[in-house]
């Protein structure tokens, strides 16, 4: 230690601050110094004589405040929230940065998802990627691996088929709607060319009669034409 | 539990609340050390009282504000600062050439006579050498002296002083490196040395 930052300590030396490690290189640099020594001696001297000279005094008089006495009212508990301790402020305001960053992410119907490359945040409706696409990457090799593949086509299959079995569900039942409605489309055309039917049959019936009744009295009148000759 | 044995945070709590006893309390254990501060800045006894009496109404006007209890003192001395700086700044404005010419020669004969006895301080009554001391304080910078008072006097820390004076702990520690050096150097005989 030199003379120059020996008395830059000097200050925290007389306020009794100087740590314990730099009061040790201090002292020694004291012991071999005699003008730092001296020069730290007379600031050493004038402050002793300061607090020599003017001592604290009793207060000429002692003070006292006659206030009311206030009645705590409910705006107690607003001061007693304005009052908390720092850390419970920082407290309050990471809680509330942390919903607000969750309830922006629902907002925007964001997803996190945990991949093999790491986490991943997409926006929108819950579809996941192709499976050829997501496959493409692990399985160059996938003859090597047959196994694992089968295995994640099945896992990406069921994710899949979860995904779609709502839109799968609603197809059907459309289906199902139109193919009723063409039934009873089909059923009623039906019923008229049955009645049609009927109707046809129910001509010839009368026309063969009528022509059953023409050929038997034709009939008759060819064999009395017979007889009277 | 008596109100004498509660804990300065549970003081400053019940003062929040509105108990005025309380607050009294808290004055009774401040008020010396307040008062000795402000009357080491003003350096006037029935000014610092009258300071000292303005710094625990205002203390207790803006008490809800105050959110950790454990800066209660360093708020405190901070309020008294303020108000003895306004002091200051009037009282220099108002003073006379008269007062000043007075004050420098009865300086002046006090230094003589502790220069004179220098190493043998007893021949020097303690009124005298209160007096000198005080000549000297007011011939240091407000911002010197208030350092000075702070640390040497009422014995806080550079940080609880930067604090206080809301200016860096460098800082704090620059202006009571010069103060001291000037006290040194109108105290003792200035042989033109310079630390």
């Amino acid at each position: 230690m030199n003379c120059e930052i020996c008395r830059e300590l000097f200050i925290d030396y007389l306020g009794s601050e100087l740590d314990h490690e730099l009061t040790e290189k201090f002292s020694k640099h004291l012991n071999e110094c005699s003008q730092c020594r001296e020069k730290l001696a007379l600031l050493s001297k004038t402050q002793v004589d300061l607090k020599v000279a003017w001592p604290d005094e009793e207060v000429p008089k002692h003070l006292y405040f006659d206030f009311p006495r206030v009645q705590s009212s409910p705006s107690s508990i607003w001061s007693a929230i304005w009052g908390m301790p720092r850390f419970a402020w920082n407290g309050l305001t990471v809680v509330v940065c942390f919903i607000v960053c969750i309830g922006s992410l629902a907002f925007l119907d964001a997803r996190i998802q945990l991949e093999k490359s790491g986490l991943s945040l997409s926006f929108g409706s819950n579809v996941p990627a192709p499976v050829f696409q997501q496959a493409q990457v692990p399985f160059q090799n996938f003859v090597d691996r047959e196994e694992e593949f089968k295995k994640i086509v099945d896992q990406r299959f069921r994710v899949l088929q979860k995904s779609y079995e709502g839109k799968l569900t609603k197809g059907i039942a459309q289906v199902s709607a139109q193919w009723e409605q063409q039934r009873l489309i089909d059923i009623r055309r039906t019923q008229g060319d049955l009645s049609y039917l009927q109707m046809l049959q129910k001509l010839t019936h009368q026309e063969s009669a009528r022509n059953k009744i023409l050929i038997s009295s034709m009939a008759d009148r060819y064999l009395m034409t017979q007889v009277s000759k | 539990m008596g109100l004498v044995q509660l804990t300065e945070k549970d003081l400053v709590e019940r003062t929040i609340q509105g108990d005025p006893n309380a607050f009294n309390l808290l004055v009774s254990r401040w008020e010396k050390r307040l008062f000795n501060y402000i009357y080491r800045l003003v350096g006037n006894r029935d000014d610092a009282l009258d300071i000292c009496q303005e710094t625990f109404l205002k203390t207790y006007q803006q008490i809800s504000y105050l959110r950790d209890y454990k800066k209660f003192k360093g708020w405190l001395f901070k309020i008294g600062r303020n108000f003895s700086i306004t002091y200051y700044r009037s009282k220099n404005q108002s003073k006379t050439s008269n007062v000043v010419e007075n004050q420098q020669e009865l300086d002046n004969i006090l230094l003589r006579k502790y220069r004179e006895t220098s190493g043998n301080q007893r021949k020097l009554e303690p009124t005298e050498l209160r007096l000198l001391v005080e000549g000297a304080l007011n011939k240091l910078n407000f911002e010197q002296r208030e350092t000075v008072v702070l640390k040497i006097f009422e014995g806080f820390k550079f940080n609880e002083i930067a604090n206080i004076l809301e200016c860096p702990v460098s800082t704090v520690k620059s202006r009571l490196y010069l103060g001291l050096n000037q006290l040194k150097d109108i105290l003792m005989m200035d042989s033109g040395e310079k630390i």
